[in-house]
């Protein structure tokens, strides 16, 4: 029976017992209650690394605009460059962000080819040959100073990205997007009012133009020198790139040409104006101007075997992305013309149902 | 032992810590959850509607937002198939119009296809051969010069290598009266060999692009050999002249507009009238006809009528050799 009494020794034993029980039961919950709160925060941490990004694959990355946020700022950040502010405008269809928007940045081209249901994107490039300076009157291919002032600040103020042959080859071969208003400024045969009278006004716009030079004017009396062609590169604005040797109708055969001396004939209207601008300017040359805008098969084949990638004519049009790169339309602007007419040669979208 | 145990708490935790930041899902707020029910929904309307290209590109950000949804992916699967089924149905029915010569329904049921998938590279190429078409159409013909008068000889050639060493040396600038290639060209116009001229006058402005007499000049021997050609009935070859004198031309010249206007129009109707004849017989080539009239004329209502009308009929007698 003395079993069933508890001995002070037992009492001692039992007491000691339930303190270490009691101890590790509040450990456990101690521990418990830790994990739980890693956990938590862990919950907490996981989804946005930076505090905004909601996601990002390898097409797209799904943002929420935060106080100092805005288009450009997004564009840098996740688009390498401000200037590209314009592809998560156009993909959201928004002109600016609000704190707390969700904001969709395309990682890559999404409508490469321009073509909606309502129709189809397309580039105009203009074409100047001539400029006359200010008080003058203007000829058919001579524009004035005014005008072309008055024409620049039409397209800064409709919103039109001035961009050069390289983006739109890029365009055309689907690599890259362009902004939705964009336009291309050309000036063919490389007189020297290019320089005196319409350069002064594209750096006063930083618009970028392309100048289209046949080698053997340069120099001439009415034409450009090396100098100032080299001068004008080097601003950056201007890119040169060759309009033949001596501006013949390279479609036309001569009397008793046969097929292999034309060839070879118009093989050296393009290699000697290309060789001559690289040598003297240094710019790497992409885009062929046919004297004329006068093409044909053998032309193009030429053109193309001298490693060009782009051909452009005098037909007037824009370019979808889909225009053949070898027979680019080219608006040429006259003497004359208005703003009207300037809006029309601007048609930046043919409107057609196409479903 | 106890000192062991108090050790392995914080080092447990911290790998639970880093894993779980991985593993576990975004907490997503509710403007979160709002606005991609919102986009979700503006898929499913999309892809109702028949948008498939907008449609896709919902779903595709759908799913980078929410990989792990495999309705999601489903559905963005589904939209791809289908847009590769109907742009190559479009892009066949292309090429089919393409062989029987019927360009302009040919680019539209490209033009379809890429509005589906504008990364169809067959139907970008056709689309290209179309387009190169079409600025060679557009481009005023250029008549052939009189062959006498492009050879070059080897005295004119001396006289320009001089010309160009003044020029080079001094800096001086040399009058247009003393090119020879304008001296000759003036007076083949006199004597009324206006199409020998040309390609003088040509060869004068690649040297002199600002002399505008020579402009005018060049202008006024087009115009002479096209209207010759225009009362010849020699309509197409007048046209290239026409424009050319128009695009050389110091101002406007109204009787100059009205004879090319009235030479597309007879070129218009010329082609109209052929594509009338030739109707009943084979309906391709009317169309071909028709289609090349409103390249001279794009308001001419009676071709555009037949058209629309001709297209139909072509395609219920496909239907019905089917």
């Amino acid at each position: 029976m003395s079993s069933g009494k508890c001995s002070p020794n037992s009492t001692e034993r039992y007491s000691s017992w339930g303190l270490a029980m009691t101890i590790r039961r509040r450990r456990f919950e101690l521990r418990l209650l830790m994990l739980i709160s890693v956990l938590g925060l862990a919950w907490g941490c996981a989804p946005v690394p930076d505090g905004r990004v909601i996601s990002r694959g390898n097409d797209f990355i799904v943002v929420v605009a935060r106080p100092r946020d805005n288009l450009a700022s997004l564009a840098a950040e996740f688009l390498g460059s401000k200037s590209k502010a314009w592809v998560i405008e156009d993909f959201n269809g928004i002109d600016r962000v609000t704190v707390g928007q969700e904001v969709v940045i395309p990682l890559r081209p999404v409508n490469r080819a321009g073509i909606y249901p309502n129709g189809y994107r397309k580039v105009p490039i203009l074409t100047y040959h001539r400029f006359v300076s200010p008080g003058r009157s203007c000829t058919r291919l001579a524009v004035t100073a005014e005008s072309f002032t008055e024409q620049l600040a039409y397209l800064r103020d409709n919103g039109f990205s001035v961009i050069g042959f390289r983006e739109l080859a890029g365009f055309l071969e689907g690599k890259s997007q362009i902004p939705p208003k964009s336009v291309i400024l050309t000036i063919d045969d490389g007189y020297r009012s290019a320089y005196e009278v319409a350069y002064p006004i594209l750096k006063k716009f930083g618009y970028r133009a392309t100048l289209f030079v046949y080698t053997d004017f340069v120099g001439a009396p009415a034409g450009l020198t090396w100098t100032q062609l080299k001068e004008m590169v080097g601003s950056g604005l201007i890119d040169i790139q060759p309009h033949s040797k001596t501006h013949a109708d390279l479609t036309k055969r001569l009397e008793n040409e046969s097929e292999a001396a034309y060839k070879k004939r118009i093989a050296k209207e393009i290699s000697s104006s290309t060789r001559d601008i690289e040598k003297h300017v240094g710019v790497s040359i992409h885009t062929f101007s046919y004297p004329y805008g006068a093409e044909n098969d053998t032309v193009v084949e030429a053109v193309k075997a001298q490693g060009f990638k782009l051909g452009a004519t005098v037909t007037r049009g824009g370019n979808p992305s889909f225009a053949h790169p070898f027979v680019l339309r080219r608006s040429q602007v006259y003497c004359g013309d208005n703003l009207k007419v300037l809006a029309k040669r601007l048609d930046h979208f043919e409107k057609k149902p196409l479903r | 032992m106890t000192r062991a145990r108090s050790r392995i708490p914080p080092i447990l935790l911290l790998v639970l810590f880093t894993s779980a930041c991985s593993i576990f899902p975004a907490p997503v707020s509710k403007q979160g959850k709002d606005n991609f029910a919102a986009r979700r929904a503006k898929a499913e309307k999309l892809t109702g509607r028949d948008q498939l290209s907008a449609a896709l590109v919902q779903w595709r950000i759908l799913e980078t937002i929410d990989s792990s949804d495999p309705a999601i992916a489903e559905k963005r699967r589904s939209v791809e198939a289908e847009i590769d089924r109907r742009a190559e149905r479009h892009y066949e029915s292309g090429k089919s119009a393409l062989a029987r010569g019927r360009y302009t329904e040919a680019r539209d049921e490209f033009l379809a296809a890429l509005t589906i998938d504008p990364s169809h590279e067959e139907t970008i190429e056709e689309l290209r051969a179309i387009d190169q078409r079409l600025v060679r159409r557009s481009r005023p013909k250029m008549a052939k010069a009189k062959p006498e008068a492009k050879k070059m000889t080897a005295s004119k050639t001396a006289i320009r290598t001089k010309e160009k060493q003044i020029v080079r040396a001094g800096g001086q600038t040399i009058k247009a009266e003393n090119s020879e290639a304008l001296a000759q060209a003036v007076a083949l116009t006199s004597q009324g060999a206006y199409l020998a001229s040309i390609p003088l006058i040509e060869k004068h402005l690649s040297r002199y692009p600002e002399d505008d007499k020579a402009q005018s000049l060049l202008a006024i021997s087009h115009r002479e050999v096209g209207i010759a050609l225009y009362k010849d009935g020699r309509l197409l070859e007048a046209l290239g002249h026409l424009e050319k004198s128009r695009a050389y031309a110091n101002g406007t010249d109204r009787k100059l507009s009205g004879i090319l206007a009235e030479a597309k129009s007879q070129l218009a109707q010329e082609s109209y009238d052929k594509g009338i004849r030739i109707f009943s017989k084979d309906v391709a080539q009317a169309i071909a006809f028709w289609e090349e009239t409103l390249s001279y004329d794009p308001n001419h209502v009676k071709a555009k009528l037949n058209l629309h009308n001709a297209y139909k009929i072509q395609k219920n007698l496909e239907s019905m050799s089917q």
